[in-house]
């Protein structure tokens, strides 16, 4: 569980109800590390980026991404974070409630790593983000080598 | 109405060419008649006018015979040749032969009378010349004292010579009379023809302008007609693509809609389900201090956590799940509806083979049987039909009549450019005035003892009409029902026709 500190989340999600579900369900499923919520799509992009503390500076992190952003689009998002020469390596899950073929075949060709629909049906959705947490517990071994 | 006014039309030019062509054939039957009377009148006067001359000639070859026989008896007088004596006999038997020819040709009385005088006269010369010749010596001897001004002979031979002068100058006129009345008939001839050629020329000149207007009419009539056609063509283009615009636009609508209402049901779920656990929570406990202090114990509390709240959350959770389905159904009707088409041969007999054999369990638990016969080939979308025809033999097992035994049976047939398949089942049937509801968005009829969100035959139709096809319903309640889906043989974008 120690080791698993150095990775901080990264939330991008607009939805406060979503966001607090999730981080629900992340504690729940006993993951511990910090979670960096954010609103927008813009003061996201500050932090990853230009932050002292933020990923391109300062360790690994993972990102929780929502493609419906009030300011952009999230798949720019996650455009910029796979095309960035520090942050390509960065994992990111998207987390939608777009459960279109087209959309996710581009999330994935963009480099998303996982992609998860937000079901509305709670249980399967508090599986999705628990899977997350087990995910969460792998992702460590690249980002030790950093 | 159109018919009418067609034969109105019609009536009016075959009148017109009736009364042309009636015209000119008239005109040109008189100028043809006028042609023949004229061209028989010349020959008849021609053929006079040889008569004339023949006639003319035979009176100056009977004058000259005559004078012959005068100049023979003077000879004969003078000096009593045997030669002079032929010469007037022969002249003689020349001068009747002609004048029995000339007798022959002569028509005119006037002539005639003539000629008899010539006769007459030419009898007693005779006479007188026999009896020279019967007394040659005596008749010498007498022309000795013979002043031939005054011999009987000599004074014949001159009113022979008079008549037969006036003879010829008879014929004469009557060859100018013949030759003027030639003329006449020619003249008119030339007038009555000149003046039908001319009026045939008339018609013909009106006839042609009639044709040349008739033609300019037509003309015009489809230029106003083509321009009619482009405007109604763009009209309808535009039309269409205006409806394809607007659906276009309903799609997305409904896309985005249903997309952003799903936001907030994730919340509502989620929080019902925190909700849940807070008070799993709350009932725990309340059960542990009931337990242990029964003094403490709250009916109220206890039922407001053991029943009344599970039974809201449980609303709560049914009825928001039911709108996510219905708004994961509109989420599927408009990607279908923005899924490309590609036509292809479609097997129909294969496809409908394996929809049956893909629902085989459910045939068989609902203790149906379905058979499928000939149906013809056709060209389209292969998912969508797939799922019209699949929702069609779902449907037709969903609701068979508890009374009998399913029968289901999917058919085709061919009209011109179409191929109808018809699902025929004898289950429970729809009432009439549900035939249009059944097709509508949401909208379930009969008894709802099945599963389902009223989308399956909304679906069906939105498919049939992409397709530019139709489907039709046709049952009666309690009897079974027959779905007929008519698709075009060869498929027809209907995006194209914007």
């Amino acid at each position: 569980m120690n080791s698993q500190q150095s990775v901080s989340i990264v939330m991008i999600e607009d939805d406060a109800g979503h966001a607090r579900l999730i981080e629900k369900n992340i504690r729940r499923a006993g993951i511990s590390n910090d979670i960096n919520h954010f609103e927008d799509g813009t003061s996201a992009l500050k932090y990853l980026f230009d932050d002292p503390s933020g990923p391109a500076h300062n360790g690994p992190a993972l990102v929780l991404l929502d493609l419906n952003l009030p300011d952009m689009s999230g798949t720019s998002i996650l455009e910029k974070i796979k095309q960035d020469e520090t942050l390509h390596r960065t994992p990111v899950v998207v987390l939608t409630t777009t459960d279109d073929k087209v959309e996710i075949q581009r999330c994935y060709d963009l480099g998303c790593n996982v992609y998860i629909t937000k079901p509305v049906n709670y249980e399967s959705f508090a599986d999705a983000i628990r899977q997350l947490g087990l995910f969460l517990s792998v992702i460590q071994v690249p980002s030790a080598e950093d | 109405m159109t018919d009418s006014v067609r034969r109105r039309y019609e009536a009016i030019g075959r009148r017109r060419v009736l009364l042309l062509l009636g015209v000119g054939l008239a005109l040109l039957a008189t100028a043809l008649i006028t042609a023949f009377m004229t061209l028989g009148a010349i020959t008849e006067d021609t053929d006079a006018v040889e008569k004339t001359l023949e006639r003319q000639a035979s009176i100056d070859s009977l004058a000259t015979f005559s004078e012959q026989i005068a100049v023979g008896r003077r000879g004969f007088l003078l000096q009593p040749d045997p030669l002079f004596a032929r010469t007037v006999r022969e002249a003689s038997s020349d001068f009747e032969s002609e004048q029995a020819r000339l007798a022959d040709m002569l028509v005119s009385v006037e002539q005639r009378d003539r000629l008899e005088e010539i006769r007459e006269l030419n009898a007693e010369r005779t006479v007188m010349i026999d009896a020279m010749f019967a007394d040659p010596e005596a008749a010498v001897a007498d022309a000795d004292t013979m002043d031939f001004n005054t011999d009987g002979a000599v004074l014949i031979t001159q009113d022979i010579r008079e008549i037969a002068e006036e003879m010829s100058a008879a014929e004469s006129r009557t060859l100018v009379e013949r030759n003027r009345a030639q003329l006449d008939s020619l003249l008119l001839f030339y007038i009555v023809g000149g003046l039908s050629l001319m009026l045939l020329l008339g018609v013909l000149v009106t006839a042609v302008s009639i044709v040349l207007r008739y033609n300019r009419d037509l003309a015009a009539a489809q230029v106003s007609l083509r321009e009619a056609n482009t405007g109604l063509e763009t009209a309808v283009q535009s039309r269409t693509a205006e409806l394809i615009r607007a659906n276009e636009e309903i799609q997305r609508f409904a896309y985005i809609v249903s997309h952003d209402l799903r936001s907030p049901l994730v919340n509502v779920l989620g929080f019902t389900s925190e909700l849940d656990e807070a008070r799993k929570i709350i009932h725990a406990h309340l059960e542990e201090l009931y337990a242990n202090h029964p003094d403490l114990r709250d009916e109220e509390a206890w039922l407001a956590v053991d029943e009344d709240l599970p039974e809201a959350l449980g609303f709560i959770r049914t009825s928001t799940e039911k709108m996510d389905r219905l708004i994961n159904s509109i989420l599927e009707l408009s990607r279908q509806g923005r899924r490309k088409l590609q036509p292809e041969e479609l097997d129909m007999e294969e496809l409908v083979e394996n929809i049956v054999d893909s629902l085989y369990q459910r045939t068989e638990d609902a203790g149906a049987t379905i058979a499928v016969k000939s149906i013809p080939e056709l060209e389209s979308d292969r998912i969508a039909v797939e799922q019209i025809l699949q929702n069609l033999i779902e449907n037709a097992i969903k609701y068979l009549s508890p009374e009998r035994a399913g029968e289901i049976v999917v058919e085709g047939s061919k009209a011109v450019g179409t191929v109808r398949i018809d699902v025929i089942d004898n289950g429970r049937g729809i009432a009439p005035e549900d035939h249009e509801r059944i097709f509508e968005l949401f909208r379930r009829a009969g008894t709802q003892d099945q599963e389902g969100e009223g989308i399956g035959l909304a679906n069906v139709r939105a498919l049939a009409y992409r397709l530019g096809g139709t489907i039709e319903v046709d049952s009666e309640l309690g009897q079974g029902s027959r779905f007929r889906l008519s698709l075009p043989a060869k498929f027809i974008a209907q995006e194209a026709l914007a």
